[in-house]
Formats: structure tokens, C-alpha cells, sequence
């Protein structure tokens, strides 16, 4: 299998002189394409900045991050969002749907903003999958939280990006829906050949990864 | 209460933008406020000021008083003031607008025009005068010990003579020289002593009596009005010979109830929309803010504790924010009083008078108080009902509860917008309200403005065309026959050849006469007896006429001999009815003729007392040619290349007769339009003010459209929505509400608007008579909404990009 992401010596550093951050401290890391890999250490060790410059929504203050053979730290703001909607998918902790948008557009969202029509099957099989075929026409607000979940999924999957990144997608979620809400993810990943990276604090959805990251002080310690 | 104090005071801190925009709210209507109540304490002052110097100080003038009336006159406890006037001649030289007249000081107090050098006349022969009398008689250089020559007719009556007299004084004259108005317009007169009036016969004498009450000061307006009727009965005097002088009691008795209506209705106007302003932003800042109010409640926040924490941040942001809304608002309205001064109010130089009063800052204080007040009334309710969990949980729901929407089966930006949109139905339908509001208001009073024309003025009586050439000419003069109307029409002065003279000017494109005939009725009262005037009007006359009362069929009016009355006060002056059999004697030249018509409509004004359709005054009127003046109209209007070479030509012509005066477009329009100046100045500041706070209003939209949607948006970015679409969005989305605040405005505006004209038309305000739509105005607002809109949006699409991406989607 080829490297579908890839950082070298990548850091993120906040503030100046004695309050100094080193949210990510020279990381190097490598995963390959259609692998689950899961992101774990405690809190502050720098797992979400990590998964943000992977996907683009921040800035790095040095080093390189290449993504399917491009180097994104590079590009400016408006290649980087087209970057983003084609080539990653985004699950949230809090789940971050639109509200005045039903389930159906939160899931096609992403297309619509690269000006692509949804491949209607395609989505369709998703939320069958994801068990919300029956609530395509509900608004966000009336959804249960592990709903809203399989919602925020189905949105990252469904504009058929190369990764997906969940930063805690279960962390709002009870021990059981949480659960289910991890196999269909991994499911769906597995059954349209994306990559997966997800943080959790949960080291039973660690254990099922197949690769496990270990973030310490800003560095990727284990792989 | 001092944690409440501390907490409000850190949260106005930490929630900085919002603590502006509110301030800048508030500084905004306390400066608004201010330079209104200041501009009318200012314009109040200065008009008293003026009144008080002026030689109008009297509070009312009694007419035709005998010499027993005013001996009583002079004795009743209530007077204080009394100075009497006698016409004692009428000037009789070239076109001269002159009089000869006494004043005699009985009881001193009332103003009159002083005398800059000499003194006033004592003997039979001498005579003071302003300097322009005496220059207008053909004396270059006038100076005290100079004898004159005055042709006059002792009360108009009689033969000319010629008098000589002494000049024993020259008087203050007023300054015409910036106004370009024909010599006809301008009114003579020189003081002659009592003793010349004294040779007249003691019947033939009438007094104007000006008098000065006692109370100006004690008084209401309507106190002294009845005090003043009160002393024309007392004295035997019918109450159609007192002349209240509304004017200077209008500006000298407190209230000035005028201009106090008109400052307080601007005041609530600005209060309340500053207070509909307000409230969006608090509604707003509740909304963003209400976890953290929340967490506050969760704490053990009573619902007494958080309304109180609001009410507190709401008053700290008002009395932080007044000290500048007073200063800015007093400078502006010393600015724009001096501005007003400089450009239409000279008259107003003269007195320095502070635009400063206590009680006004006061009110203005408990105004802005009490709109902070009323702005928090519903946020605090909102606040105290929110429940910890549902706060701490909140997501901006739809209203009614919508549990889904149909949606489309593919996204676009477009319709992103739409969709938020219909999410927040009422909010957008309030936001378009209030901007709308801005709008109605605005074009309200553009309807208005727009309306008050100077050219719709003029053509009250320069009905037709650029010039009118007019006869001067008696009605009832027993001596000198031939000055008579009747007279004159027998000579044919206004005939072909005059005519034909006229048509040969350059650029003189028509020339038509309008025809009027002396008249007598045989209604005992009517104009006491006296000969007046009854005019001719064609279909295309009848076709502009404004009419009070009645119908107007040009056809049943020719057939049946219909009768327009010019003065529809005159119905009830003289117990006229629509219907009415009227019988006119008819002057066909010298030679009478009987009449019988009926009364038809009646309208607000017009030529002469009575109008007839024309082929009903050809019927009686054939012998003679019945034209009483000649219109004349130049190619290009009164702004055409050739109007001021047919302005000189048509002088020539009425220089050449002393029966003939001019009347032109270009004098008529300029004296109309300082008349209107300045109150167009006022109600365009209004319109100013009214557009700075909707401006406000729209950036307070804008910014809670972004503010409450961070979150949203950032989310909608991390998913690839570009810079370039997320500006397209904000557009769209405003366009929405500037497009629907212009539709409010459009329609409700322009129809309070065409309301408004109709109310000035029925109550003759402002000189309005045709509507005319406010299209500049129309145009300038719509620019400037759109263009506001567009930088708004450009500036908060920035401001969007204020804190980092991560941050926005994690609030």
C-alpha cells in the first residue's frame, strides 16, 4: 500500500518567548492509504492541532505535510478550502451540522460547495448503511446526538474524499452508541476505501485500529 | 448587588464589539437627540429675539377704529402700548407702490422703524422717509432740509396733487438690493405729521391701531387671543377689524407650542427607532451569548439577578456612552444653526442666543434613559427565562419548532443562503421591518419635500407661461375714470397690436390672453359694494383647477352659465350655497350688462373673485375686448437661452405705458424659493438623521448575521466553503434584506409619503398644491442602501476571518 499522508519534522507553535506552546513538536508520521489509524495521549498532548494541520484547517509553524503527493502548507487560503472539500472528510466532536440545512443537504454539503452534483445511489447506500434513510428530510435539531453522528459520517463520506478525519467522534456519545457509531465509521471507511485517522481518548476503539499513534508533548512518539 | 456590578462591568469588557456598536447606538441618539432639541431651543431663541426687536412686537392690530373708539382705546386698563397708523395719501408717480402715513406713539412699547438722522415730522409740510422713497421719486441724494415735490390723492380719492414738503428726517430702510424683484413688488411709504392729517374732515379719519396688552409674560397664547377680542368689544369694534398678530404671539408666549410639537415629534421619531435599534442588538447579544447566561443561571443566578445584570450592563453602556452623544449633538447643532444662519436666515445673525437649556438636557438625559429602558424590556424578559440545561445545550433552533424541511437534492450557495433565510423567518422579517422602517420614514418625508415646489408656488398666480403682462388699473375710482378697468378694456390696451408686438420678440414661442371684466352683484354685503373682478377660464384652465367644493363640467357650465367661486372662505363670509341663482352687473367696457349664473364649485384661489367658463363671458361680453393680462411663453421655459433677451424686450413694452406691469418667471420662482429654504433645510435633517440610523441598523444586521453564526460558518469553511463563496453568501443574504427593506420602503413610504402631501395640500402647509415623486431621492436611497450593503459585507467577511478557522468551529 502507498503513503497517503505523510508529515515531516511538523510543528505548531503558539505564542512567543516564556509562553511559548509547543502544541506539535516536530511530528513525523506516515499512513498509508485505506489504513485506520487512531490518535491517542492525554489531554493537551497536542492530538487535535495534530489532526487540524492534517487537514488543513491550520497553519503549521514549520515543517511539511503531504497529503496524496501534495505539500498543503504551502497553498494559499482558497486552494486550501478546495483542498479540504475534495480531499478530506471532517467528523467533529460536537458534530457541527448546519441547522437550517435537513439531513439530505448536511450530507451533500460538501459537493455542493465544489459545485458537484450528488451521486444520488451513492448517498443513498450511505445513509442506508448509517441506518438514517428515514430521517433524510429532518433537521439536525431533532436528532438524537448519536444520530447527528451517523449524519456528521455520511457527510464526511459521501463527497468520496481519500481521508477522513474524526477528531473524537464518540466523545459526546454514550458507551453504546459510541460503540456503534465507531463500527459503522469504520464500516463505511472500509467499504469505500478511505483512510481513516480518528483521536480518541477510548482505548477499546484504539485497540481495533491498525495502527495507533501515541502523542507525547507535541511528538508522535509510538506508531 | 456589587458581584452583579463587577460581572456586568467585565462582561462589557470581554464582549468588546458589542459593547461598541451599542455605545456608538446610544452616542448616536443622545447626539441625535441633543442637536434636535438644540437646534429648535436655538431656532426658538433667536426668532424670539428677533420678534422682540422687531417692529411687529404688537400683539394685535384693531381696524378702522373711530376717534371716540380710540379715545377709550387709549384708556383701557389692559393696554399698554398704543400706536396708531392713518393712511393719508396714496403716491401718484409712474408705477410707484407708495403711501403717505401717520403714526402717532400714544402709548409707548410698540417698535417702529427709526430714524437714522433728523427727526419725525411736526409741521403740516414736512415728511420722513426712508432714503429709497425719496431716490424712488426722482431725488438722487435725499438730506434733512431738502424740499420735494409729491404727486398724491388724499385718501385715494380726488384729484392729484402736487405737494412740497420738507424733508425733517431720513428713516432705516431694509435691504432689497439681494433680492431681484420688480419695482411694482416693492411697497413705499414716508411719515407726514398729525398736524397735516389734522386738516382732514374727523369723518373721513380711521385709525389702525397696533396695541401691546398687558401679560405677554403671564399668558398662554390663547389667554391673550381672548383678552385681545375682549378689548375690541369693549371698545364697540366688530371682530372682523381685530388683526391678531399670530406671529409674535406664536414665538413670545411660552409654550412655543409650534415648534415644541415639531422637536418632540423628531425626538420620539429618533427615540423610538434608536430604541428598535437597541433592542436588535441586546436580542442579539442575548443570543450569542446565551450559554454563558446559562452557566450563570446554573450557578445559582436568580432571574431578579440576571435581569438586573443586564439593565445594569444596558445603563453603564448609556451613561458611558452619553457624555459624547451630548457634547457631539450640542456642536452639531451649533454647526448646523450657523449653517442655517449663513444660508437662509440672515435675519437670524443678529442675535446671539445659546442653544443651551438645562430642563431640555434634562429631558434629553431621561429620554435616552428610558429608550436604554424600553430596549431592555424584552431581552431581560428573554434572559430571565432561560433555563440552565436548555442554555447550556442551546443551538439556534427555527421558530415554530419546524422539526424538518424539504430541502433540494443537490447544495449551492444560493440556495445555503435561502435556507438560512426561511431558518430564521422572523428574525429576517424583524430585521427587514426595522431597515424597512429607516426606508418608510425616509421616503415619508421625501414625499413631502419633494412636493413643497417653488414653480407649483408660482403658478398660483403665474398660471401660464414665463411672463404675465398685467393691467394696473382702479375698479371704483370716481375721479380719474379713465385708470378703470372698464375704462382701459374700451381703449383695447391689451389688443392685436400689442399682441402682435409681443409675438415678434425672439424665442416668445405663445402669447394668449386671459380675460376678466368688472363686476357688480346684488348680494348687500359682498365686497361692500364695491366693483371686482370676475375672470374668463378655458377647458384647459378648467382642467387644472384644485376644486374645494363642487363638480366642474365644462359643457354644463357653458350651457347653464355656471359660476366659479375663486375663495372658498367666502361661502360661508357671505351664506353662499352650491346652487346658488348669483346675479352679477357685467362691465362689457363702460357699458353694463345683466348676468345670472349658477354657483358650481368653489376653489382655494384663483383670478379675480368669480370665474366664468369664457364662451359663457363672450356671450355677454362682445362688444369690447375683455383682456385683463397676457401670458407669455419663451422657448426653453424660464431656463431657456432666450429668456433674459425676452425679459428686456417685454420690459420695454411695459415701460412704455404707465397702465402695464410685468410679472416674471425667474423674480416669482427666486422669492419663493427663500420662503421655502429653510424649512426644507430642517426636514432634510431629519431625513439625515433618520438615514445614519438605519445605516446603523444595517451593520448591526450584518454583524449579528456573522456573530451568531460563526460557529456555522467556520464549519462550513472547514468543509471547503472558499472565501469567495462565503462573500457571495453574506451578499446574498444582505441583498435579501436591503431588497426587502426597499420594497417596504417603496410601497408603504411612498404611500405615507403621497398621504403626507395630501394632509399639507388640505391644511395649505408648506405651499404644497401638486404631488411630485420624491425619483432623486428614491434613486439616492436605493444607491446608497445597495452601496451600504456591499461595504458592510465586504468589511464583515473580513471580520469573519478574525479569529482562526479551529477557533470558530470549536465555540
Amino acid at each position: 500500500m502507498d503513503c497517503i499522508l505523510q508529515t515531516i519534522d511538523l510543528s505548531k507553535h503558539y505564542g512567543t518567548g516564556e509562553s511559548r506552546v509547543k502544541a506539535v513538536d516536530g511530528a513525523n508520521l506516515s499512513i498509508l492509504r485505506g489504513e485506520f489509524a487512531a490518535v491517542t495521549g492525554k489531554s493537551g498532548s497536542g492530538k487535535s492541532t495534530l489532526l487540524h494541520l492534517l487537514g488543513g484547517l491550520d497553519n503549521p509553524t514549520s515543517g511539511e505535510i503531504i497529503v496524496d503527493g501534495e505539500q498543503i502548507a504551502a497553498l494559499s487560503e482558497e486552494r486550501l478550502a478546495i483542498f479540504r472539500r475534495r480531499k478530506v472528510g471532517f467528523i467533529f466532536q460536537a458534530y457541527n451540522l448546519v441547522p437550517s440545512l435537513n439531513v439530505w443537504e448536511n450530507v451533500v454539503l460538501p459537493l455542493g460547495l465544489d459545485s458537484r452534483s450528488p451521486d444520488t445511489a451513492f448517498v443513498e447506500d450511505i445513509l442506508d448503511t448509517l441506518g438514517i434513510t428515514g430521517k433524510r428530510k429532518s433537521l439536525p435539531g431533532t436528532l438524537s446526538g448519536g444520530q447527528q453522528q451517523r449524519v456528521a459520517i455520511a457527510r464526511a463520506i459521501a463527497a468520496k474524499p481519500a481521508i477522513i478525519l474524526a477528531d473524537e467522534p464518540t466523545g459526546n456519545l454514550d458507551s453504546k452508541t459510541g460503540g456503534e457509531v465507531m463500527q459503522l465509521l469504520k464500516l463505511s471507511a472500509a467499504k469505500y476505501g478511505q483512510t481513516l485517522v480518528v483521536i480518541t481518548h477510548d482505548e477499546d476503539i484504539a485497540q481495533t485500529a491498525d495502527r495507533i499513534i501515541l502523542m507525547e508533548d507535541g511528538k508522535a512518539v509510538a506508531q | 448587588m456589587n458581584t452583579i456590578n463587577t460581572l456586568a462591568r467585565s462582561r462589557l469588557r470581554y464582549n468588546r464589539s458589542g459593547t461598541l456598536l451599542t455605545a456608538i447606538a446610544f452616542v448616536l441618539t443622545t447626539c441625535l437627540l441633543m442637536a434636535v432639541s438644540s437646534m429648535g431651543i436655538g431656532i426658538y431663541r433667536s426668532q424670539k429675539e428677533i420678534m422682540l426687536h422687531s417692529n411687529l412686537n404688537s400683539h394685535a392690530t384693531y381696524l378702522n377704529v373711530t376717534p371716540d373708539q380710540l379715545e377709550v382705546l387709549k384708556r383701557h386698563l389692559e393696554v399698554e402700548a398704543l400706536t396708531t397708523t392713518e393712511v393719508y395719501a396714496g403716491v401718484e408717480y409712474e408705477k410707484m407702490n407708495a403711501t403717505l402715513r401717520c403714526d402717532e406713539v400714544l402709548l409707548s412699547g410698540i417698535n417702529g422703524s427709526g430714524l437714522t438722522e433728523g427727526r419725525f415730522p411736526e409741521a403740516a409740510e414736512e415728511i420722513a422717509g426712508p432714503p429709497a422713497f425719496f431716490q424712488r421719486l426722482g431725488y438722487e441724494s435725499p438730506a434733512v432740509g431738502d424740499t420735494v415735490e409729491i404727486p398724491h390723492r388724499v385718501l385715494g380719492k380726488g384729484e392729484i396733487v402736487s405737494g412740497t414738503f420738507v424733508i425733517c428726517g431720513l428713516m432705516e430702510q431694509v435691504d432689497l438690493s439681494e433680492y431681484d424683484v420688480a419695482d411694482t413688488r416693492i411697497a413705499y411709504s414716508a411719515r407726514v405729521s398729525g398736524a397735516l392729517m389734522n386738516t382732514l374732515d374727523d369723518a373721513d379719519r380711521k385709525y389702525r391701531a397696533a396695541v401691546r396688552i398687558t401679560g405677554e409674560d403671564t399668558r398662554s397664547r390663547q389667554e391673550m387671543e381672548d383678552a385681545i377680542n375682549r378689548i375690541a368689544a369693549d371698545i364697540g369694534l366688530a371682530e372682523d377689524d381685530v388683526s391678531i398678530n399670530d406671529g409674535y404671539l406664536m414665538w413670545v408666549t411660552d409654550p412655543g407650542t409650534e415648534v415644541i410639537v415639531i422637536v418632540a415629534g423628531i425626538c420620539i421619531l429618533v427615540a423610538a427607532f434608536a430604541a428598535l435599534v437597541i433592542y436588535s442588538i441586546y436580542y442579539v447579544a442575548i443570543i450569542t451569548n446565551v450559554q454563558e447566561l446559562g452557566k450563570l443561571k446554573a450557578l445559582g443566578a436568580t432571574r431578579r439577578q440576571m435581569k438586573s445584570l443586564l439593565l445594569r450592563e444596558g445603563l453603564l453602556t448609556a451613561l458611558c456612552a452619553m457624555p459624547a452623544g451630548l457634547g457631539l449633538g450640542y456642536l452639531l447643532a451649533a454647526a448646523c444653526m450657523k449653517l442655517m444662519i449663513t444660508l437662509y436666515w440672515p435675519e437670524g445673525a443678529a442675535y446671539r442666543v445659546s442653544l443651551f437649556s438645562l430642563p431640555v438636557l434634562l429631558v434629553v438625559i431621561a429620554v435616552v434613559m428610558l429608550t436604554a429602558l424600553l430596549s431592555m424590556l424584552r431581552p431581560m424578559g428573554l434572559v430571565a427565562k432561560i433555563s440552565p440545561m436548555e442554555a447550556i445545550r442551546y443551538q439556534e433552533k427555527g421558530t415554530g419548532r419546524q422539526a424538518s424541511r424539504k430541502g433540494y437534492p443537490s447544495l449551492s450557495v444560493g440556495r445555503l443562503s435561502a435556507a438560512n433565510m426561511s431558518r430564521n423567518r422572523r428574525r429576517t422579517a424583524i430585521t427587514i421591518a426595522t431597515m424597512g422602517l429607516g426606508g418608510i420614514l425616509f421616503l415619508f418625508f421625501a414625499g413631502i419635500i419633494s412636493s413643497q415646489n417653488e414653480l407649483d408656488y408660482v403658478r398660483h398666480y403665474l398660471t401660464k407661461g414665463e411672463f404675465m403682462i398685467d393691467l394696473r388699473y382702479s375698479t371704483d375710482d370716481a375721479t380719474y375714470l379713465e385708470n378703470n378697468l372698464d375704462a382701459l378694456q374700451e381703449t383695447d390696451i391689451l389688443g392685436p397690436g400689442l399682441l402682435r408686438e409681443i409675438e415678434a420678440i425672439p424665442g416668445v414661442t405663445r402669447v394668449e390672453t386671459g380675460n376678466g371684466v368688472l363686476a357688480l352683484t346684488d348680494h348687500p354685503d359682498y365686497n361692500e359694494g364695491r366693483c371686482f373682478l370676475v375672470s374668463a377660464f378655458n377647458r384647459e384652465d378648467a382642467a387644472a383647477m384644485e376644486l374645494r367644493q363642487g363638480d366642474l363640467d365644462y359643457d354644463a357650465m357653458v350651457v347653464e352659465n355656471g359660476i366659479i367661486l375663486s375663495y372658498d372662505s367666502n361661502m360661508e363670509r357671505y351664506g353662499f350655497q352650491l346652487g346658488d341663482v348669483i346675479r352679477f352687473t357685467l362691465f362689457d367696457g363702460t357699458q353694463p350688462v345683466a348676468f345670472e349664473g349658477r354657483l358650481t364649485a368653489t376653489t382655494g384661489s384663483g383670478h379675480g373673485h368669480f370665474a366664468l367658463p369664457e364662451e359663457v363671458l363672450a356671450r355677454y361680453v362682445s362688444r369690447t375686448n375683455p383682456a385683463d393680462r397676457v401670458y407669455v411663453w419663451v422657448e426653453g421655459g424660464h431656463e431657456g437661452a432666450a429668456y433674459g433677451s425676452v425679459k428686456t424686450a417685454l420690459r420695454q413694452i411695459v415701460e412704455s405705458s404707465s397702465s402695464l406691469t410685468l410679472m416674471s418667471m425667474d423674480e416669482e420662482l427666486g422669492i419663493a424659493r427663500t420662503s421655502m429654504q429653510a424649512l426644507s433645510v430642517a426636514l432634510y435633517l431629519v431625513i439625515a438623521v433618520l438615514g445614519i440610523v438605519s445605516f446603523l441598523n444595517l451593520i448591526n444586521t450584518m454583524v449579528t448575521s456573522i456573530v451568531t453564526r460563526r460557529r456555522e460558518i467556520g464549519t462550513l469553511q472547514a468543509l471547503g466553503l472558499t472565501n469567495r463563496q462565503l462573500g457571495q453568501m453574506l451578499w446574498r443574504e444582505g441583498l435579501v434584506f436591503t431588497g426587502g427593506a426597499l420594497f417596504c420602503a417603496l410601497t408603504v413610504g411612498n404611500l405615507l409619503g403621497y398621504l403626507g402631501f395630501l394632509f399639507a395640500r388640505e391644511n395649505g402647509l408648506m405651499g404644497i398644491t401638486h404631488y411630485h415623486y420624491p425619483l432623486t431621492e428614491t434613486i439616492v436611497m436605493t444607491v446608497l442602501l445597495v452601496a451600504a450593503q456591499f461595504i458592510v459585507t465586504r468589511l464583515l467577511s473580513r471580520y469573519a476571518h478574525r479569529d482562526s478557522l479551529v477557533q470558530r468551529i470549536r465555540q
